[in-house]
């Protein structure tokens, strides 16, 4: 299932930065990078990070960011936009990440979870790798009906109800669980029809 | 890949740490190399400065055979023989 996902993403890499200015803007960005409550000596994970949309912004703020992402057509994408200064590239999986546990001060990622064949095991993996006292943030869709973005943009979940998701970080011994509606929606067309389905944003504290 | 970065590296599968490295190119980065499990035996290659650690069913096995045995000579013979998850002995 993942490999039909990362071929999708090797596809439309040349021209995801379109693509995703189509389906929702910067605020999101601003969201999550608020809620990881990032500082200048924090080494950052961003998972799927793809071309580099909350890579990019993290960069400014933390010490080091690692970008972790399946595809090498997306972080190559990533590489020749923000260069590798404070940037560490790595081709990997969420669901099994090559991090050393304990290693980073914070997790974001974006759009991630509905791509992946096994949500729980992704976010079990990003509570390993943070640091005690460490923040995790995260955005997604809410839980929706629409199937044709499973065929259309390789979306493994249609979304997720947002208790499940406070329950998956509560389950992992997460502390200072929040999921909020963002008040951003994806945007995209079916049969030339607009449709917007809301985002939800999460955030929790690794117990110190 | 940046030297430093071994101090966070560990296996994808088994978690295991630290992982053996053997560097074939070098400039500011390491260019090209290789990483290896000894705990399960999986080896993983740093291509062009990333290093790719995908589980076994996101690998492509014939574009990194072809780079395995582009390295054949500085790679250590084990991982040629036995590596996991494929190997240069297998593929014939």
């Amino acid at each position: 299932m993942s490999r039909r996902v990362r071929d999708y993403f090797e596809l439309v890499s040349p021209q995801w930065d379109v693509m995703r200015k189509s389906f929702y803007g910067e605020e999101v960005r601003d969201a999550v990078l608020n809620a990881a409550r990032i500082s200048p000596d924090d080494t950052v994970l961003d998972v799927g990070a793809g071309t580099g949309f909350l890579t990019e912004a993290a960069a400014m703020i933390a010490r080091k960011v690692i970008a972790l992402d399946f595809s090498r057509g997306m972080s190559d994408e990533a590489i020749a936009k923000l260069g590798k200064g404070k940037v560490e590239f790595r081709i990997g999986n969420v669901e099994r990440m090559q991090l050393l546990g304990s290693s980073v001060n914070v997790v974001i990622g974006n759009m991630v979870l509905h791509h992946c064949p096994h949500p729980k095991a992704a976010v079990a993996e990003m509570s390993r790798v943070l640091k005690p006292g460490g923040r995790i943030a995260f955005s997604d869709l809410q839980e929706h009906t629409h199937e044709w973005l499973r065929k259309e943009h390789a979306d493994l979940w249609l979304g997720f109800k947002m208790e499940d998701i406070a329950a998956m970080l509560k389950d992992m011994g997460l502390e200072k669980v929040n999921v909020d509606a963002l008040s951003s929606c994806c945007s995209s067309t079916q049969d030339d029809k607009a449709v917007k389905i809301p985002m939800f944003l999460a955030s929790a504290q690794k117990q110190d | 890949m940046k030297r430093r970065l071994m101090d966070i590296l560990a296996c994808p599968i088994d978690k295991h740490y630290p992982l053996d490295l053997h560097v074939f190119e070098e400039k500011d980065e390491i260019v090209e190399g290789l990483l290896v499990c000894s705990e399960c035996g999986r080896w993983y290659p740093i291509m062009d400065e990333i290093p790719q650690l995908l589980p076994d069913d996101l690998r492509e096995q014939r574009d990194e055979l072809s780079w395995l045995n582009k390295w054949r000579e500085n790679a250590p013979p084990q991982v040629l023989r036995e590596g996991k998850p494929f190997n240069l002995q297998l593929s014939g």
